[in-house]
């Protein structure tokens, strides 16, 4: 069986700095990955190249055996593959509806199709507001269901639990395992790792643009590479 | 409803003022202000060399006339579809963006002005000179008629899909594109209508004044009217550009003519208070679009600073 998505050798420059040095990793149909790493390890890098956001150096990308490599944010939406943004960007000058109106995603099938994705998330009574008279809580749900609304296979989770408080944290948790169990296919970066261990069943680790790591989350924290990583010094 | 309100002003316009030269004038910078609110409005880009769409209207239209000896409609038509093609040919200027763009428009204009100034073709040197197609008072009307269509296309624009992924983009392209708006056709095409309305000004404008050189159709003025009319009146809203182009065209008819120093100076003072106190045009005053009137905002704002109030809701 081929994995939903394959990522082959992708490399990422900007000038002289290398942000990804070649990242190979696949995603199963329903599998939650998480992508870990310390700061500036190439993790949002690697998303943005999977979004189409950034086109990659070198490397291939396929979903369900087809070369999607390089193409553009609009197209990928379309085959299935969506994501939040690291500091939520729902559009500012819309309202929560607006947001959601915006994706058309009539045609698509997908684990999420008979969502109300602002109920689901929890945001119909706030629906007819403006974005910008959101909390920022309220803000990264909204990315998150306007990710969905495009009804995607594979999701891209980049840093959702930062900057929420503990309940806010527990409901987004509980929303993601959600969507894993509706089987789709998550990719979560996180610091948090009581948030990650409540979603995600496997991790890469990246350092430095390079996955040093592939395994379970528990083999993971008790690897020496990956904490001589994250701490410094030698386990 | 307002816009019937409008057309119905308009096309009762020589009861009221019996002009014809001013009033096709003001629906002519009605469509190249609604022009600017499409390509502005509706999607960030500031463009300052607008006046170019308007000149390749004039020639395209004027010089059809003169070679292929085509009708009025059909002059209005290729016109239009001059500016079209100039639109097409300058896409991709939407690859810059701020100051870059409004330059990059303002330099593409003034090529367009060198060219049709200094062929023989376009009759650079001797003047271009048109026969009468229209009476005065048929313009007029078909003038009209092209601003109450034109103010249709912007209300489908205004309430479509295209038209929320305009805003969408103006807003933020990445997050539009990841929502599965294609960013590039979206902004290309809003372009275009942009350009196709300064087309049909531009056709009409040439056959009103029938007899003109260059250095008139692509005067940098028209430009800088049609922009701050759209934003006095307010950009995104149907009705904001056609306000805007009505109060500001009728003052400089009123003084300036006459004292155009004048003009200048209340012309200064009214942009200066615009950027101040009204950034939304005269259309935020009533609160358009839903939002709060931009007035209470400045209320709220002045008593929050006072201590004795905070203003309700979060600052957008």
């Amino acid at each position: 069986m081929t994995a939903l998505l394959e990522v082959h050798d992708v490399a990422k420059t900007f000038g002289e700095f290398t942000a990804l040095a070649g990242v190979s990793m696949s995603v199963e149909e329903g599998q939650a990955v998480g992508l870990v790493g310390p700061n500036g390890s190439g993790k949002t890098t690697l998303i943005n190249v999977l979004s189409g956001v950034y086109k990659p150096t070198r490397g291939t990308v396929r979903l369900r055996g087809r070369d999607v490599t390089g193409l553009a944010s609009h197209r990928l939406c379309a085959l299935g593959v969506n994501r939040t943004f690291q500091v939520p960007r729902p559009l500012a000058g819309l309202t929560v509806a607006e947001n959601i109106a915006l994706v058309k995603a009539g045609r698509r099938a997908g684990a999420t199709a008979d969502l109300d994705v602002l109920d689901f998330v929890g945001l119909t009574h706030v629906a007819a507001r403006r974005v910008s008279a959101l909390t920022s809580g309220e803000q990264k749900l909204l990315d998150l269901a306007r990710a969905l609304a495009a009804r995607p296979d594979v999701l891209f989770v980049d840093e959702l639990g930062a900057g929420l408080s503990p309940s806010e944290l527990d409901h987004v948790a509980a929303l993601l395992r959600a969507l894993r169990d509706r089987g789709v296919s998550l990719v979560v970066v996180e610091h948090l790792m009581g948030f990650l261990e409540q979603v995600v069943d496997h991790v890469v680790v990246l350092n430095a643009g390079a996955p040093i790591f592939e395994g379970s989350l528990r083999a993971a924290v008790a690897d020496p590479h990956v904490i001589e990583v994250f701490l410094g010094v030698r386990a | 409803m307002p816009l019937a309100l409008v057309v119905a002003v308009l096309a009762s316009g020589p009861a009221l003022y019996n002009n014809l030269a001013f009033l096709t004038t003001l629906a002519i910078y009605i469509l190249l202000a609604q022009g600017v609110n499409v390509v502005y409005g509706f999607t960030g880009y500031l463009p300052f060399g607008y006046v170019g769409f308007f000149g390749a209207g004039i020639y395209g239209s004027s010089l059809a006339i003169t070679y292929w000896h085509v009708g009025g409609y059909a002059a209005i038509g290729l016109g239009a579809a001059t500016s079209i093609i100039a639109g097409l040919i300058l896409s991709p200027l939407l690859r810059l963006s701020g100051a870059y763009f409004a330059l990059a428009t303002l330099a593409a204009s003034q090529a367009l002005y060198f060219i049709v100034a200094n062929e023989s073709w376009t009759f650079g040197e001797s003047g271009m000179s048109l026969p009468l197609l229209f009476s005065p008072t048929a313009l007029y009307a078909i003038s009209v008629v092209a601003v109450a269509l034109t103010l249709i296309v912007i209300l489908l624009v205004r309430d479509s899909h295209f038209g929320l992924s305009l805003r969408a983009i103006r807003s933020d392209p990445v997050s539009a594109a990841m929502a599965g708006v294609n960013v590039v056709r979206t902004r290309t095409l809003a372009w275009l209508l942009s350009a196709a309305l300064a087309g049909v000004a531009g056709a009409l404008w040439a056959m009103m004044t029938s007899a003109f050189y260059a250095e008139t159709p692509f005067d940098l003025t028209i430009s800088v009217y049609a922009i701050v009319f759209a934003l006095f009146g307010g950009v995104r809203t149907v009705i904001g550009p056609v306000l805007g182009t009505i109060v500001l065209y009728s003052l400089y008819q009123y003084i300036g003519i006459s004292n155009p120093q004048y003009f200048e100076l209340i012309y200064g003072l009214l942009i200066v208070l615009l950027v101040l106190f009204l950034p939304g045009g005269l259309t935020s005053l009533v609160g358009g679009r839903g939002d709060r009137p931009a007035w209470w905002n400045w209320v709220l704002r002045r008593r929050s600073a006072h201590g004795d109030l905070t203003p309700e809701g979060r600052s957008s």
